[in-house]
């Protein structure tokens, strides 16, 4: 299962990569690994304003549609369309896959928010 | 994002449990069994087994063995499909229905002798099978569930033939124009295993019935699985699960009890007359209320549906539609083919992704600014008329289709219907059945 430094992490397996007030959000790799196959990904629109916690959008796998939630708040920027014709890519590249550009607050609470370590350690928990 | 379920662990195993783990199978439960839903992902399973093979432990089925001077007669009232057409060695396909007409469960019917034969059932159906088969029996026809003492595999795709070719060994004369719903007991390394020319995938393949109960010690499930996928190697043979095998049958349109049958919904409405012969000598048990349903023609029926719009439809998932479509789907029906009638409908439906994106995207926006609540769907004159009653991404086909149990007035190839995914309407259109051109082994 593999997982980058440099990002954080939901307990409900979203990674976020925040950067100059954006926030990057996708799935992370125990997540497709999860899912298998993925067929179909819905993301939030541009223009949305999303409290951390809320529904971003769904993932299905050829067995089951699956909630992802914001792991931070903020406006929607940017969606990515490539997903929208090759939902696969989330499984080739997990975190290479954002699927949602959030604008962010400067302040930003990340409190809940794990890093690597500790994501990698939850995980082993499950 | 919220995880699927994973397997808690209570269920009942078959013997290959352990290899499959071992194999790197992501576990599923299924009618209390803890069931491989896939070893590698479900796509390159079912895809395997559309080009090459694949092999499928489906051991989790149940057998039950009827025998005795009245086993015919016995089987006869309880099948709505005429079993006097039977010989040796040959298995017909039959509802058994209730009283009322509704479906205790879809089997299969092997026969050995006029006095023997072997139901193959479903595994979520076999307590309750057992039970109504005891129940309507003849009190000197024997009948015994020997469906712990069976396992069973399923070895499909164009490739199954050579495969077998490889394993059978002198037994392959027998096996080799073996036509599709035939048998033999056969003996492959030493090991005596039930081969028929089955399966549920709309495509040539054999499933393999072997007793572990009476095998000598050596003689082990796990061997026989082992023969099949060493000796497949060579033809891109898979181990494919659970989830492979209901895209697979989804794609050819094929019944899966519990969603296009169940104790409420008749074989007419699920589109099988051709197995219900009302004129059979005798009778059957729920005949006269299928005559009824007959005459009076069925009010909803399993109709095959692709997608227009963006999204992958579910079982439960509502199927909606304005009166004003209900009215352009009498038009259609006229004019459109009748997914009643005997013969077999084949349809190749290929739409590239592209294509399907394009239109799709512009369709779902359309969609999605015509629906939000119900309230909202009232006023636009949105009624629900049936629902999906199973639906999936289909790999070899590349689309998102299904089957739903829907007003018969919608169930003409050409009708518009919208599929409620979450909160949105997403436009489908009713299309014939089979979804892929079936190849079933004709035989010399």
């Amino acid at each position: 299962m593999e997982v980058l430094k440099e990002l954080l992490y939901s307990k409900d397996h979203e990674w976020v990569k925040i950067d100059s007030g954006k926030a990057w959000i996708g799935i992370t790799d125990f997540a497709q690994e999860e899912l298998g196959s993925i067929v179909y990904v819905e993301g939030p629109k541009v223009g949305d304003n999303l409290s951390a916690g809320d529904e971003l959008g769904v993932v299905e796998s050829v067995k089951a549609a699956s909630d992802i939630y914001s792991p931070v708040s903020g406006r929607v920027i940017e969606v990515n369309a490539v997903l929208e014709e090759k939902p696969e890519l989330i499984n080739e590249d997990p975190y290479g896959s954002w699927i949602a550009v959030l604008n962010i607050d400067n302040d930003i609470s990340i409190g809940d928010l794990m890093n690597a370590d500790e994501y990698e350690k939850y995980c082993d928990s499950l | 994002m919220k995880t699927p379920e994973l397997s808690n662990g209570l269920n009942r195993k078959t013997p290959l449990y352990d290899l499959q783990k071992a194999m790197g199978a992501r576990m599923i439960q299924f009618s209390g069994w803890e069931m491989p839903v896939s070893y590698d992902d479900i796509i390159s399973e079912h895809m395997a087994v559309r080009t090459h093979a694949g092999l499928f432990d489906v051991s989790h089925m149940g057998e039950i063995l009827i025998d005795g001077k009245h086993a015919l007669d016995d089987l006869q009232r309880l099948m709505t499909n005429d079993l006097s057409k039977l010989t040796d060695y040959r298995i017909m396909y039959s509802p058994m229905c209730y009283e009322n007409g509704g479906v205790v469960d879809d089997v299969l019917i092997y026969r050995f002798a006029a006095d023997k034969y072997l139901i193959v059932v479903n595994a979520g159906n076999v307590t309750n099978d057992v039970e109504w088969i005891e129940q309507n029996l003849n009190s000197r026809t024997h009948a015994e569930n020997i469906s712990d003492d069976y396992i069973q595999f399923s070895l499909q795709g164009p490739s199954s033939g050579d495969i077998m070719r490889k394993i059978a060994g002198c037994e392959w004369e027998r096996l080799e124009n073996m036509k599709y719903l035939s048998f033999a007991e056969c003996n492959i390394e030493g090991m005596d295993v039930l081969i028929s020319r089955t399966g549920y995938t709309g495509g040539d393949g054999f499933e393999l019935y072997m007793d572990i109960s009476k095998a000598k010690i050596s003689d082990t499930a796990q061997k026989l699985w082992n023969i099949i996928l060493d000796n497949g190697a060579e033809f891109g043979i898979k181990p494919a699960g659970l989830g492979a095998r209901d895209t697979l049958r989804l794609e050819a349109a094929l019944p899966l009890y519990g969603h296009e049958l169940s104790p409420e919904i008749t074989p007419f409405e699920a589109g099988l007359e051709r197995f219900v012969k009302l004129d059979k000598v005798g009778g059957f048990i729920g005949r006269d209320a299928l005559i009824k349903q007959n005459t009076e023609g069925v009010l909803r029926k399993i109709a095959g549906f692709k997608m227009v719009g963006r999204g992958v439809p579910r079982n439960g998932y509502e199927v909606v539609a304005t009166e004003a479509d209900v009215e352009a789907a009498g038009g259609v029906a006229d004019a459109a083919v009748d997914v009643a009638a005997e013969r077999e409908i084949s349809t190749i439906c290929k739409m590239s992704a592209g294509a399907a994106a394009g239109a799709s995207v512009a369709s779902e926006v359309a969609a999605g600014e015509t629906a939000a609540s119900a309230e909202d769907n009232r006023d636009l004159g949105f009624k629900t008329y049936g629902y999906v009653t199973s639906g999936s991404y289909l790999p070899f086909i590349k689309a998102n289709m299904g089957l739903a149990l829907i007003d018969a007035k919608l169930s003409k190839p050409g009708s518009k219907i919208y599929v409620k995914i979450r909160n949105s309407l997403v436009e489908a259109e009713i299309i014939s059945t089979p979804f892929i051109k079936k190849d079933y082994r004709k035989g010399v």
